[in-house]
């Protein structure tokens, strides 16, 4: 039942540019237009999930937007978390460890030190996350979108357990254990709060992902779907500053329509010191399903 | 008609209107002079030409100037004067010459459509003297001649071939008057408030030309009557229609239209009905492609006119209009469309007093729905507009010509409400909404003016002022913000139904001055302030259908405007020309822009997403118009700039607006090649529009995020677009049976003028922009007919 909204808020622009697409046939061409390059800029991103596992702060440059430079990662003299020194793995690349898994509730600050205007004295940056509680995933399910409902486009029903409030939600899925949502666009993510069903159980159909034979992958491949396969939804609570920081996102790497687009603009980060980048955090809860044997999924 | 006047004011220029016919007997007398003006008594203009004679003396006659001004000297007594005027009824009174009289005649138009005389009054000569000034008057016949896309007529399209105005995109109905924005343009049909003008997305605009009589664009010397928007009024008028029963129509490659005039009741009674609709989704269920099969585009426009001449002191008028746009492509469907209404009174109150009582009614509102075979979801926003307008013309003498009103809206708004229904796992149907608080705005204001002119009217002043009052009215959902625009009541404060919870006012004065330096050669200069009390919420730069408007509220401040301009105006070339150069600079208070990646999706608190700050636009307008001859037309040059400095929005520094565009030509040329063939011809280069680039990269979530340093600091390239057509006129001269041909060719050299621009990666890993662009040459041919 709550789909409708979800599906709403999230794909108008596809929609009306469904609609749009007979009549304005529009063409396209590549252009010469340039920006000049900006002076490099500092960019510190991070994020921290309640899964245990490898979890790192990134720490980089930025580069021209148009050429072949692409961002370098920088070392920093110092990065700490909650006063914890970090572990340098590589270059710009810290870590709490193998084996780190963020609590629900806690606050967690960073800071780094690094002399990036090279004037040989260090600038301090520092950013804060509170780490959301858990909302467990209860039920997945798929549900198939035609009459009969036994055949694809499926879409996925996550259940789960609401709480009053401001939520944010992020979705990511896996495909046999092959992360698919390793893309800012293919990721899902929505706020309930304004949400009539606040704070109640919700069967939430996730509409980032129309479950067909094969899904859209990199570089205009696809992701081929079998039947059997395994589906893994990480139903994702975010901070509130990671939720804004990946809606933006999101809109900068969506397409520009005139009628509906806005002006372009900065992703709003939360790091201080005047560099880029975000610091935030996500609580973690996995279910999967399997593909069922149907019309529309070949068999391996 | 038009032609026979234009001769006629040629022989005889203005000073021999003056010349009166003395008759040997009268000097005996003492005389006495008789001065006045004529007036169309509806629509208050002046009548250059009118006869005023006196039956009873032979040959004694005079006519009124350029200005509807008259001079007789007449023996004391009793006299009988006879006023009369081509397309108008004869007017027949008395006055008693005891002394020198000063008055007004107004006279009644002739139920029979005499386009020309409104051109007439809107003479060259005319419109020297006047104070009012950034205006622009077009007839529907020179609207009708511009080139067209698809072979539609577009009022709008050659709105923004005017100087000073700019389109807001390619193919849009939206349009950019002196730096400011498409909602700062008021548009009034009938006097009817119109909230989006837009068919297909904005390819075409609601105005069928059949249906119209003349536009005027005001560009920011707005009179006091109208108000509203910042940075222009669009009045449309309708045509009356002839008493003649008349048939016109044509078919074009994706529409056709029909109108039927005529009159009945000795045309007393004249009536147009109009229709549109285009067919060009009739082919698709010929497409192989199922989904184009199944694909529904389309509008209709229906217009309806009457015109009821009660008696030589009132006329009602009455125009309907409506207007929907249905997309369907799958299990989504969008449609839109406006309903407009409106009831007119004229009523002569006596030789120097005019009523018109205006009542009016429009409606916009869009539906779009998606549905699969177990749910589905329908999106509906409306905005409605109700309104009376009482205006009151009043000559106190030939000096001053006086006129007050008043002027009531209610509006309604409702945002959007979003309804999702569903069958659940067990079967059950359910139901959930998603409502956007309704909001209700109450607009009353007062207004006067005054025309008064000096030395002998070589100098005009208009001043005026007009109070406007906006009241918000319940019921809906208060949100407050703080100034750092976050929310003080995050749940909303319920009002309840019909209760009055907050106000704004102001005082929004007009002033206008002209100097006649000679008969050819006037200067102006005028200053106005305007209130907005309405404020869309969108992107859009193209006109979308799913627009929201909002009106002001505790968080939400009125914007307002001051615009001060001044100019040279003058008749060249014993008035076959008309040049002109403006130069304005325009102050902006509280314009409204958004936040960055605001959400305006069915949003409740949108007062959180907005950002007010400040904007100003400076420019000069130069234009050179011929309207007479085989080749007539114009060609204007408009250097302007527009920027905003809003808090929140490009970290407060000041930045181009959208509207920022600063070289602007319009050439628009129209050639009689012989009677039965017609050209026209026009070319149109803008500046590019500004944009914003990203100048930097980084890597996020094996994205590359881009990083702006500044909004619209680089521009897209140039518009330029070329455009031409001919009419020829079919058949043999003289019969009732009229039809025509015209072939137009949209974009006749074939330039790709940009309308996105967006980012791409090639597999080097290199960015790079790609535009898409929608026409390249787009011919089309319509045939015209009526009888």
């Amino acid at each position: 039942m709550e789909f409708h909204f979800l599906v709403m808020k999230n794909k108008r622009s596809a929609i009306l540019v469904l609609i749009l697409l007979p009549l304005l046939a529009g063409c396209t061409e590549a252009i010469t237009l340039r920006s000049e390059d900006m002076e490099p800029r500092l960019v510190i991103t991070g994020t921290l999930s309640t899964v245990t596992e490898y979890q790192v702060i990134e720490i980089s440059s930025t580069a021209p937007y148009f050429g072949k430079d692409m961002p370098v990662n920088l070392n920093a003299t110092e990065v700490r978390l909650n006063g914890e020194k970090l572990a340098n793995d590589a270059p710009g690349i810290y870590s709490m460890g193998q084996e780190f898994a963020a609590l629900e509730g806690e606050t967690y600050l960073l800071e780094v030190w690094i002399d990036y205007d090279r004037d040989g004295q260090d600038e301090y940056y520092t950013a804060t996350t509170t780490v959301p509680y858990v909302h467990t995933l209860e039920s997945l399910v798929l549900r198939s979108l035609i009459p009969s409902g036994n055949d694809t486009p499926f879409v996925l029903i996550a259940g789960f357990q609401d709480t009053p409030g401001e939520d944010y939600y992020g979705g990511a899925l896996w495909i046999n254990n092959v992360l698919y949502s390793n893309r800012i666009l293919r990721y899902y993510i929505h706020t309930l709060n304004d949400y009539t069903q606040d704070g109640e159980f919700l069967r939430y159909p996730v509409p980032e992902w129309f479950i067909t034979k094969s899904l859209v992958w990199d570089n205009g491949e696809t992701f081929d779907l079998y039947a059997g396969d395994v589906l893994t939804l990480e139903l994702q609570t975010l901070s509130r500053e990671y939720y804004k920081f990946l809606e933006e996102a999101k809109i900068e790497k969506n397409q520009q329509f005139p009628l509906f687009s806005g002006p372009r603009g900065n992703v709003t980060g939360n790091i201080t010191g005047g560099a880029l980048g975000i610091f935030g955090s996500y609580a973690s809860s996995r279910k999967s399903v399997t593909l069922p044997e149907c019309p529309g999924l070949p068999s391996r | 008609m038009r032609q026979y006047i234009t001769s006629l004011f040629r022989k005889f220029p203005l000073l021999l209107g003056f010349i009166v016919m003395s008759v040997a007997g009268l000097q005996a007398r003492t005389l006495y002079s008789l001065t006045g003006k004529v007036m169309d008594a509806v629509s208050g203009d002046a009548l250059p030409g009118a006869v005023i004679r006196l039956p009873e003396e032979q040959g004694a006659w005079t006519l009124t100037d350029t200005q509807g001004h008259f001079l007789l000297h007449i023996p004391e007594g009793t006299v009988r004067l006879e006023i009369s005027y081509i397309g108008y009824n004869t007017k027949h009174t008395e006055i008693v010459l005891d002394r020198d009289i000063d008055t007004v005649f107004f006279l009644s138009p002739m139920t029979y459509n005499l386009q020309g005389l409104t051109v007439l009054a809107d003479s060259p000569a005319n419109r020297l003297r006047r104070s009012e000034m950034s205006i622009e008057r077009l007839d529907v016949e020179v609207i009708q001649r511009v080139p067209t896309l698809f072979g539609e007529v577009d009022l709008l399209k050659v709105v923004q071939m005017l100087p000073g105005v700019q389109a807001a995109s390619e193919g849009s109905s939206g349009f950019h008057v002196r730096g400011g924005s498409p909602d700062q343009n008021m548009i009034l049909f009938d006097n009817a408030t119109l909230y989006n003008v837009s068919h297909m997305l904005g390819f075409f605009s609601i105005f069928n030309t059949d249906a119209v009589k003349t536009m005027t664009l005001y560009k920011g010397d707005i009179p006091a009557r109208f108000g509203g928007r910042l940075s222009s009024l669009l009045e449309v008028i309708p045509s009356d229609g002839s008493g003649r029963f008349t048939v016109d129509g044509g078919i074009g490659l994706i529409s056709s239209r029909l109108s039927v005039q005529g009159g009945i009741a000795n045309d007393r009674l004249t009536y147009l009905a109009s229709a549109r609709r285009t067919y060009a989704d009739l082919f698709l269920p010929l497409a192989k492609n199922e989904i184009i099969k199944n694909t529904t585009i389309n509008f209709y426009d229906l217009n309806a006119r009457l015109k009821w001449k009660l008696d030589d002191q009132n006329y009602l008028f009455m125009t309907l209009y409506n207007g929907r746009d249905r997309f369907s492509i799958s299990d989504m469907g969008l449609k839109f469309g406006n309903a407009a209404a409106s009831l007119n009174w004229n009523h002569v109150i006596s030789d120097r007093f005019l009523m018109q009582v205006f009542t009016t009614y429009s409606n916009y509102n869009y539906d779009f729905q998606a549905s699969t075979s177990e749910m589905a979801l329908e999106w509906i926003s409306r905005i409605q507009d109700a309104g009376l307008r009482l205006d009151f013309t009043y000559a106190l003498n030939n000096e001053n010509v006086f006129e007050f009103g008043y002027t009531s809206n209610f509006q309604w708004f409702q945002p959007g409400k979003a309804i999702g229904k569903g069958t659940l796992g067990s079967g059950t149907q359910v139901q959930q909404d998603i409502t956007m608080s309704p909001r209700q705005g109450f607009v009353n204001v007062l207004y006067f003016s005054n025309e008064h002119k000096l030395f002998g009217r070589r100098i005009e002043l208009r001043y005026g002022l007009r109070f406007t009052r906006f009241d918000n009215v319940g019921p809906t959902t208060l949100y407050q913000v703080d100034e750092n625009h976050n929310l003080l009541n995050k749940e909303g404060t319920e009002i309840p139904s019909g209760k009055f919870f907050h106000h704004q006012y102001g005082w929004e004065p007009r002033l206008g001055f002209s100097f006649l330096v000679t008969p050819a050669i006037s200067l102006k200069a005028a200053y106005s302030r305007t209130l907005q009390y309405v404020h869309l919420l969108s992107f859009s730069s193209a006109g979308s259908p799913m627009e929201i408007w909002i009106p002001s509220g505790p968080s939400i401040l009125p914007q307002a405007s001051h615009q001060v301009s001044a100019g040279i105006f003058a008749n060249l070339f014993n008035k076959e020309y008309e040049a002109s150069a403006e130069v304005f600079y325009k102050h902006l208070d509280n314009v409204l822009d958004f936040k960055e990646h605001p959400d305006l999706l069915l949003y409740d608190k949108i007062e959180t997403e907005l950002r007010f700050g400040k904007g100003k636009s400076y420019g000069i307008e130069l234009l050179l118009k011929r309207n007479t001859g085989k080749l007539s037309g114009w060609i204007s040059y408009t250097w302007s700039r527009s920027f905003r400095t809003i808090p929140g929005v490009n970290n407060g520094q000041t930045y181009r607006a959208p509207s920022d565009r600063p070289h602007n030509v319009n050439i628009v040329l129209f050639y009689d090649i012989s009677p039965r063939l017609q050209a026209s011809l026009n070319w149109i280069y803008a500046t590019g529009m500004p944009i914003t680039l990203p100048e930097g990269r980084y890597w996020f979530y094996n994205e590359l995020i881009p990083v702006y340093t500044e909004r619209n600091s680089y521009r897209i390239a140039d518009y330029h677009r070329m455009d031409a057509s001919l009419n020829i006129r079919l058949g043999k001269p003289g019969k009732r049976w009229k039809n025509s041909l015209n072939i137009s060719i949209y974009n006749l050299y074939g330039r790709k003028n940009p309308w996105a621009i967006n980012y791409r990666m090639n597999t080097l890993g290199e960015q790079y922009l790609e535009m898409t662009y929608l026409f390249s040459v787009v011919p089309s041919i319509t045939w015209n007919f009526t009888f």
